[in-house]
Parts: C-alpha cells; sequence; structure tokens
C-alpha cells in the first residue's frame, strides 16, 4: 500500500504544499504593513509628478505634526505648551519642536544679525558711500522713535545703516502674516483660546511604525507632564498633520479588515456548516482559501517589500471567491455517475469508492473552474502592468491567491478528504431551485431592456461617473481633516501652489542657479504679480555672492572717513558709531556661511526644505526649491513665470501644485480604466480561445456585461461616484461571473448539484462582499457594494441567458 | 460745542472738591474719563542717548472706544500707529508692520499706559502702577511708578499734568535714560476758562 504511486502522489502533493504554506508562513512574520495612499501614486511619473509625488512621500508636510491644546484658561494652556515642548525636545524623536519659546529662537536671530553683512541683498560697494550711508542711517533713526525702536535701538550703534532690519524684512516680511500670534510666550491661535506647536519628526514621514511611535509620544507625555493636576480644569490635546492621517488610515483599515474579515468568515462558515452538516467539510472548504491568502500575502511581500491595507482589505474578499472552488468540488463530485471517470489523476487504481467518486467529479467541474480561474488571472494580469505599485499589488495578490486557492482545491483537497461518503446530497436542493433559474429566462428581454436603460443613463452622465483625486479613498473623517485644517489656519501654515525646482550637480551649483532664477523673478515682485518669493539663496547666499559682498566693504579708514561726511546734519555723531566701523572690519574677514552654520537652528530646518541632496542610482544631486507666492492666492499667470525662468538661463521646473496633482489624478484614472479594458479584452480572448464558438463566447460574455452596466447605473442612481475601487470591483464582477456563466454554458444544462453549488457559491460570495458595503471606509465600501450585488446580478442574468438546450433536470 | 457742554458739566464737580477732601487720583481719571475728548493734537520730543538732539514730531491722537487708540504722525513724515486690544499695527513708507502686545513689553508699556491715561482707565493704571497726584483741580500733576519689577526695568515713571479733565503733557521716562516728552492740545479749540 505504502508504495502505491497513489500514496506517493499524495504524499508528494501534501508536503509540496505543507512547505509552501510553512514558507509563506516565514515571509509573512517578516512582512512589513504599510497604508499610507502614496502606493497610489505613479511609479514612473514625469518630471514634474516626480517631484510632486517625492514631496508628499518625503517633504516636510510629511513629517509635520500639528498639536493644538485646548480648555482651561490662557495661562493653563501656555504652561501646558512649555512642559509638552521641553519634554518633546528632550524624547529626540523630532528634529524641531516650535511653540514660540523655541531656543532655536534666539540662535536664529544671532545667525542673522552675525553674518548680516553676508546675507543682506543691499550691500554693493555703493551702499557705503556718504550720500547711500546718511539715507540709510537717517532711516534707521526714524525708525528709532517708532515702535519698532524697541528692537532696532539696541543694535543701533552696531548696525546703524539697518541692515538686520531689512534682511528679516526680506526673508518674512511683517504684515504678511505668516508667523504664528505669540500670547503668554507661546504660540496660540488668533483668538488666543488655543496654544499652538509645531513639530517635524526626525523620521521619514513614509515610515509609518516611526510616526506611530512619535504620536504615541505625544500623548503619554501630555498625560502624563501637561495635564493640570487633578481638580483643575482638564486640557484637550489635538493632534493632525500627514503622520497622523497615516497612522490612523492604517489602523482605521487594519480594524476594519479585521471585523468584516471575522464577520463575513463566521458567516460563510455557519452557512456552510448548515448545508453541509459536517464541520469536517468546512474546514476542509477552508484549506484552498486560507493557502491562497496566504501564499498571496507573501508574494505580494517578496515582490513588493511590503503589503499595502487596502491588498489586505481586498484578502476578505478574496475568501468569497476562493471558497467558491471548494464548494464546486465538494457539492459536484458528492453526486458524480461512476461511469464518467476519465485519466484526470491518471487513472490510478482507486484505493476506495469514495476516492473514484472524487476524481470522477473533477473530470466534470475542474475544466470549468480551471476556465473560471483562467479568466480571473488574466483579468487581474493587466493590473500588474498599472504604473500605480497599489494597484499592482492588488492585481498580484489576486493572481497568486486565486491560483494557489484552485491548485490547492485541485492537487491537496482530494488528499484531505476522507469524508466523501459522509456528504449529503445537495441534488435536492438544487432541484428547488431549478425552477427558479429556469423562470428567470423569461426575464431575459427584460435585462436586456434595463441594460440598454442604464447604458443611456451611463452615456449622459458620462462626466458625473468618476471621482477625481485620491481624497475619495481616504480612510480620514471629514471631520479629522476639518480639525487638520482649523490648526493650519491657526498656525497661519498655508501650502505653497507655486514652486520653481532647478536641479544642479553640486550644492554651490544650486545655490547659483537659485540666485539667478530670483533675480530674474525680481521685475514679477515689483509688477505686484508675486508678493513674495521664498529661496534656498535668501538664507544661504552661493560663495560667490558672499564673497562679492564682502569685497564690496570698505576699510577702515575709508569708511571712516565716509561715516564722517555721512553723519552731517543727523542728530548723531560718527564716534558713536564705532561699534559699526568695527562690526564691518569684522566682517571684510569673516568666514563665509556655510550649511554647517545653520546646524539645530530652524532657519536650518527651512533651508533644508528649500535645499535638498538627492541620491539616484548612487549619484548625488542638489535640487534648489524656491516657492512663489501671489497676492491673495490667485492663479498665477504662467506664461510671465516660465518667460522668467527663460531669461534667468537655469534649466528649471515650474510647478502649480494643484494643476499638476489635477493631472496626477486624472491620468491615474484614465490609467486605470484603460488596464481594466484591456484586462476585459485579455478574459474575452482567452475564453474565446477555449470556448471557440462566438455563439458560446457572447453567451457568457453578454450576462457579465449587462451586470456590470447595472450595477454602474445603480452605484450613479444612488449617488455614489465610482473611485478606483469600484472599477477593480467591476473588473471582479466579470471574473468570479464568468465561473457562473461557464456552468451555465457546459454545452447541457447544469444538473441539480451544479445548481445548488452555484447557488451556495453565489450567497458566500454575497456574504463576503455584502460585509464590506456596510464599512465606512470608503475603499471597502466600494468594493463591497460594487461586488455584491454585481454577483447576484451575473449568476441571474447568466441563467437568463443560459443555453436553452436541455429542460430542467428531472 | 459738546466738549464745552461736558466741561463745564465737569466744573461743579471739580468746584466741590475743594470743600470735600475726596480730591485723587481717581476723581483726575473720572474728571478725563468724562471729558471723552476723542481726538487731540500732539507734539512729542524724543530724547535718546545715541543722538545728540531729540527727534521731534506732531500729529493727531484719536480714540475710538472701547479700546482703540489711533495716533497719526503728520511731520517730519507721515505714519499711522493704530492699537486695538493687544494688536499694534504700524505703518510707514507703504509697509505695515504688525506687532503682537504680549510678545513686546517695552512697546506695551508705552501704548498701553497712553491708552489707559487719555480715557481715564484708572483700573488698568492702578493694575501696574503706583498713583502720586499733586497740585490742584486746575492744575495737577500725576505720577504712575511701576510696581511690576518687570515694567520697572523698562520704565522710570510715567509724569502727567493737566487741568481738571485734560491732559497737557505726558513725560515717559524710560530705564535706559531715553524719554519722551509729549504736549497735548483737543483738535477743537480748547474752552476759554471760566
Amino acid at each position: 500500500m505504502s508504495t502505491s504511486p497513489r500514496f506517493a502522489r499524495r504524499s508528494r502533493s501534501l508536503s509540496l504544499w505543507i512547505l509552501v504554506l510553512i514558507t509563506s508562513l516565514i515571509i509573512i512574520g517578516q512582512t512589513r504593513f504599510t497604508a499610507d495612499m502614496t502606493a497610489f501614486l505613479p511609479a514612473h511619473p514625469t518630471a514634474e509628478q516626480a517631484f510632486l509625488v517625492d514631496q508628499i512621500q518625503e517633504g516636510t508636510l510629511s513629517k509635520m505634526i500639528l498639536i493644538g491644546i485646548d480648555g482651561a484658561d490662557a495661562r493653563a494652556r501656555a504652561e501646558a505648551s512649555r512642559a509638552l515642548g521641553a519634554a518633546l525636545r528632550q524624547s529626540g524623536l523630532f528634529s524641531t519642536v516650535q511653540n514660540g519659546t523655541s531656543p532655536a529662537l534666539a540662535t536664529d536671530q544671532a545667525l542673522l544679525f552675525n553674518h548680516r553683512y553676508l546675507l543682506s541683498p543691499d550691500i554693493t560697494a555703493q551702499h557705503f558711500l556718504p550720500a547711500a550711508l546718511h539715507t540709510a542711517i537717517a532711516n534707521s533713526i526714524d525708525l528709532l522713535a517708532s515702535p519698532l525702536g524697541v528692537f532696532t535701538r539696541k543694535i543701533f550703534t552696531q548696525d546703524p545703516t539697518g541692515e538686520t532690519f531689512a534682511l528679516i524684512n526680506h526673508l518674512a516680511p511683517q504684515g504678511q502674516n505668516n508667523a504664528p500670534v505669540t500670547r503668554d510666550g507661546v504660540w496660540v491661535s488668533p483668538d488666543g483660546k488655543r496654544a499652538l506647536l509645531m513639530l517635524q519628526t526626525r523620521a521619514k514621514g513614509a515610515d509609518t511604525d516611526a510616526m506611530a511611535t512619535a504620536l504615541a509620544e505625544i500623548h503619554t507625555v501630555f498625560a502624563a507632564q501637561a495635564q493640570p493636576p487633578a481638580g483643575q480644569p482638564r486640557l484637550q490635546l489635538m493632534v493632525t498633520g500627514a503622520p497622523v492621517f497615516s497612522v490612523d488610515s492604517r489602523r482605521l483599515i487594519q480594524a476594519d479588515v479585521e471585523r468584516f474579515s471575522l464577520i463575513a468568515s463566521l458567516a460563510i462558515i455557519g452557512l456552510l456548516l448548515l448545508v453541509y452538516r459536517s464541520l469536517i467539510l468546512v474546514i476542509l472548504s477552508l484549506v484552498p482559501v486560507l493557502t491562497g491568502i496566504m501564499v498571496a500575502i507573501a508574494a505580494v511581500s517578496l515582490g513588493f517589500g511590503a503589503v499595502h491595507g487596502i491588498t489586505l482589505g481586498f484578502g476578505t474578499t478574496l475568501i468569497g471567491e476562493a471558497i467558491d472552488y471548494s464548494i464546486y468540488y465538494f457539492i459536484q463530485t458528492r453526486d458524480a455517475p461512476q461511469d464518467n471517470a476519465t485519466a484526470l489523476l491518471d487513472a490510478p487504481p482507486s484505493p476506495t469508492p469514495s476516492a473514484n467518486a472524487n476524481v470522477d467529479g473533477m473530470a466534470r467541474f475542474w475544466p470549468t473552474v480551471r476556465l473560471g480561474v483562467l479568466t480571473s488571472i488574466t483579468g487581474f494580469a493587466a493590473l500588474l502592468f498599472s504604473g500605480f505599485p497599489g494597484l499592482a499589488q492588488i492585481g498580484l495578490y489576486s493572481i497568486a491567491g486565486l491560483l494557489t486557492a484552485a491548485l490547492v482545491t485541485r492537487f491537496v483537497l482530494p488528499y484531505l478528504d476522507y469524508s466523501a461518503r459522509k456528504r449529503h446530497s445537495l441534488a435536492p436542493l438544487g432541484r428547488l431551485l431549478a425552477p427558479v433559474f429556469n423562470g428567470v429566462r423569461r426575464w431575459r428581454f427584460g435585462f436586456a431592456l434595463l441594460a440598454l436603460a442604464a447604458l443611456v443613463l451611463l452615456v449622459a452622465r458620462h462626466d458625473a461617473i468618476w471621482q477625481s483625486g485620491l481624497s475619495g479613498l481616504s480612510p480620514i473623517s471629514s471631520q479629522a481633516k476639518a480639525e487638520d485644517a482649523a490648526l493650519r489656519a491657526d498656525l497661519r501654515s498655508e501650502d505653497t501652489r507655486y514652486f520653481i525646482v532647478a536641479n544642479a550637480q553640486s550644492q554651490q551649483a544650486a545655490l547659483a542657479a537659485a540666485e539667478q532664477l530670483d533675480a530674474a523673478l525680481k521685475p514679477l515682485l515689483t509688477e505686484g504679480v508675486l508678493t513674495r518669493i521664498e529661496s534656498p539663496a535668501h538664507l544661504l547666499p552661493s560663495l560667490a555672492t558672499q564673497q562679492a559682498r564682502q569685497h564690496a566693504l570698505p576699510d577702515r579708514a575709508t569708511l571712516t572717513q565716509n561715516l564722517e561726511r555721512a553723519v552731517q546734519g543727523l542728530p548723531v555723531q560718527a564716534a558713536r558709531l564705532a561699534p559699526f566701523v568695527d562690526a564691518i572690519a569684522q566682517a571684510r574677514q569673516q568666514p563665509l556661511l556655510t550649511p554647517q552654520d545653520f546646524a539645530g537652528t530652524d532657519l536650518g530646518l527651512a533651508l533644508n526644505s528649500m535645499l535638498q541632496r538627492q541620491t539616484e542610482h548612487g549619484q548625488t544631486h542638489w535640487l534648489a526649491l524656491i516657492r512663489l507666492h501671489t497676492p491673495h492666492d490667485t492663479a498665477l499667470n504662467t506664461a510671465r513665470i516660465n518667460q522668467a525662468i527663460q531669461a534667468s538661463g537655469v534649466t528649471a521646473l515650474f510647478i502649480d501644485k494643484e494643476a499638476q496633482t489635477t493631472q496626477l489624478f486624472n491620468s491615474y484614472l484614465h490609467n486605470t480604466i484603460a488596464l481594466s479594458l484591456a484586462g476585459l479584452l485579455a478574459i474575452i480572448m482567452v475564453l474565446g480561445a477555449v470556448l471557440k464558438s462566438p455563439a458560446r463566447l457572447l453567451r457568457v460574455l453578454l450576462p457579465l456585461l449587462i451586470a456590470v452596466v447595472l450595477v454602474m447605473a445603480g452605484l450613479t442612481l444612488a449617488g455614489e461616484r465610482l473611485n478606483i475601487l469600484n472599477l477593480i470591483g467591476l473588473l471582479l464582477i466579470v471574473a468570479i461571473g464568468s465561473n457562473y456563466a461557464l456552468f451555465f454554458n457546459q454545452g447541457k444544462a447544469p444538473d441539480a448539484a451544479t445548481l445548488a453549488s452555484l447557488a451556495l457559491a453565489n450567497l458566500t460570495t454575497v456574504i463576503a462582499f455584502g460585509t464590506l458595503a456596510f464599512s465606512d471606509l470608503p475603499i471597502l465600501h466600494a468594493f463591497g457594494s460594487t461586488v455584491a450585488p454585481g454577483a447576484v446580478l451575473a449568476l441571474l442574468i447568466s441563467a437568463a441567458f443560459a443555453e436553452p438546450a436541455h429542460a430542467a433536470p428531472a | 460745542m459738546r466738549l464745552l457742554i461736558l466741561f463745564l458739566l465737569s466744573l461743579p464737580f471739580g468746584a466741590h472738591a475743594a470743600d470735600a477732601p475726596v480730591w485723587n487720583a481717581q476723581s483726575v481719571l473720572h474728571a478725563i474719563a468724562s471729558t471723552q475728548v476723542q481726538t487731540v493734537q500732539f507734539s512729542e520730543e524724543k530724547f535718546l542717548g545715541v543722538l545728540d538732539t531729540p527727534l521731534l514730531s506732531q500729529g493727531v491722537l484719536t480714540f475710538r472706544p472701547p479700546d482703540g487708540l489711533e495716533k497719526h504722525t503728520t511731520a517730519p513724515q507721515d505714519e499711522l500707529m493704530t492699537l486695538q486690544g493687544q494688536a499694534l499695527t504700524y505703518t510707514r513708507q507703504g509697509k505695515t508692520y504688525q506687532l503682537d502686545l504680549t510678545e513686546h513689553p517695552e512697546a506695551a508699556a508705552y501704548a498701553v499706559g497712553i491708552r489707559a491715561l487719555l480715557t481715564g482707565d484708572i483700573a488698568v493704571l492702578q493694575r501696574s502702577y503706583l498713583l502720586q497726584l499733586s497740585g490742584d483741580a486746575a492744575h495737577w500733576s500725576l505720577q504712575l511708578l511701576p510696581t511690576d519689577p518687570r515694567l520697572l526695568s523698562l520704565i522710570k515713571a510715567i509724569s502727567v499734568t493737566g487741568s481738571g479733565g485734560y491732559l497737557h503733557l505726558i513725560e515717559y521716562d524710560q530705564a535706559d535714560g531715553d524719554r519722551s516728552v509729549m504736549t497735548l492740545a483737543p483738535e477743537s479749540k480748547a474752552p476759554a476758562a471760566p
């Protein structure tokens, strides 16, 4: 016995299966799970998109956390802000913690003051001639008498020409409200009712685990050190920003995936128990599904380095499709007639009658299921070519999962199945259902008419079918988005819409390019087309520019002479301004400003966000990023900017974030629609090649297309805008439905057992997807609300259009 | 005309004060408050340590109830400073600067003090200063001495002279030796002394 070929095949199949299971488990154990929406950004974008995607993934905004403290009184809030700020600075998790008390503020001011003659754009040789000095000093004296005198008075004798004041105005013009309001020494909202902090994490924003750690630290520190003692009014903490969104997304997706997987699994198991009346059978029927899911996760992990939460969400729905294979197997092989034996399993000498029955049934159901699996895989293969890693993941996941489930059903399940004899027949159930499936044939013209009406509706509303933008996919609630917007407004932290990006081989070349662009853009500032230009060269001029400024500074003798003449007619004596003469003498020998001088300052953070080092294929290059501000956020005349860029002689990209984002999302949608159509076409070709009859192909295909059109029209009528995941859902309707359609077109009408298995398979699919439709998360809801009704329609319409050759089985 | 009537109405109060010993800083400030003068002309001299000669300026002060104060300097340069609550806005040579007074105690000590004096807001003044009154209702002199140590490091004293409900002179002595003297005259013609 132990040497029989069947036993050998059995042990080979089982050990291979166990090996695959163990390997998958090991890979899954080391898998990283992500949930950031950037997986749904293109992998091979245009230069402009590449910049945008990079900023979304790695830019300052991806690491920025905003905190608001509400409640109690202003003093308690200020104290909490100070305590929280100090503790978070100590934690080492953040590259900056700003709340108005930042020690970096004084360092920043000192840095600007000490390097004013290298930084100020006004420094030329003419600037120190008597007439120019006279005007500059007279201006500073006017300032002394003004409310601003409180700042300029302390440094007047060192800086009588007002370079520091000019520099600060140049970097952060007053009156533009670009700094948060400070009260009681900490940042507050304009109405003073909320204390504010702004943090940046050290880790990259794409590292969701690190973001979760940073956020947990904030909450722990706040509860432990910032809350006033018991008995006093409590403070409320508000934390928002991209890191919060990515952590919350992951948590929400995981929670819903777990919850709905559990509900759907329990419902399906309950249903199967009811029908099979055998626990062992239920467990056995789950084997292909579970193996499929594990192999699918492992495959995605190997292929992409990480598994996205949305892909896992998709796994729930895979249960609904893959369980069908074992249902077909168990039900259709139960009532297999003996005389139908074939050589499917190389016709081994059957050890038991039940195994024989399995083999016989296998011959009937396997070719149909094989074709169904083939069409499904063909459809999903199109997604593999998607430029969006998220969609490619779903494609790979589905292919690996379905293929594994089918193979396990075919090659492992028969060897595990000892209990065939105990299976009770579902033929009676099938016979009960037969009139329903037959009756539905009378509705075929009704379905056709309905489909035509739906087509008319879809054509009429073709502009309003699809949702634009990624925001529709985000699991973040509108309340959380509103909180984020409120804190951003309080902090006056605006999102810049227009950028110019220059790419250079070295840091100095990038700075020089920024300076050339700055010079070319300056006329637009005077004209009022732009209100402000933010350039890295304003903070760190190129070495050449710094040297030129240093050379423009007069020597001690010349300056003393010029100063004597300059102060004539002014209420100040030249001798009083000796510190100024000393400062210039010192500046002439001062070491030039380098990026290292900015270490640990907030100005350094601003500089890093505008002057970025990039490494690509082992080569380092530098990006200079220039931000353009327009009056009251009016749309910018892009032609003027492009002219200025051309005039500067620098090769640079002008980026309109809004236009690029819209373009990005549109290309994203079109790409996915094109891929889905390609998938559909591939399915048609496969079916055509196998069925070898245009009439049969049409009979299989038409019901599926009608189901798709009806679902699209139904969702549109329900006021839903379809997104990318609805689209994948439509592809799934074709993939799942093709199994039903094929069973109805096997050349003869399906027997009672097949009808019963189809009904059961359909019910499990509806359960799996139907539960997802109740999720609040747009992605899961989109899958569920598309596939659940689609699967029912596909079955009914397939039955309606089934081959009429034979009457219902007796 | 309204100012004149108000001034006349305030007279019996002052006359009565000679009999009863209740004439004090509070009644002076009450008199100032009840004149409800909203616009006065000013000329200011600023003596700064780094400068040899004082800086001269003149213009109009306007009080906009409940807590708005506008200082419009017309010479030597046109400048506008408005104080609304704790927000100070300053416009000069077409550029506008905004200061939050809670961030700048030096600017706050000056601006808020002036506003409280012009409106006779005794509560605000007594919170930060010790008030010393000398003279009589017709020619009084009020000394404001900071009680808050932080304020004391900025301001030595504010001296005000006036008659009845009118301010004539505000002298502002900073701790660093700089000082300013502001002479005030109501925009409309001052009423003739009775």
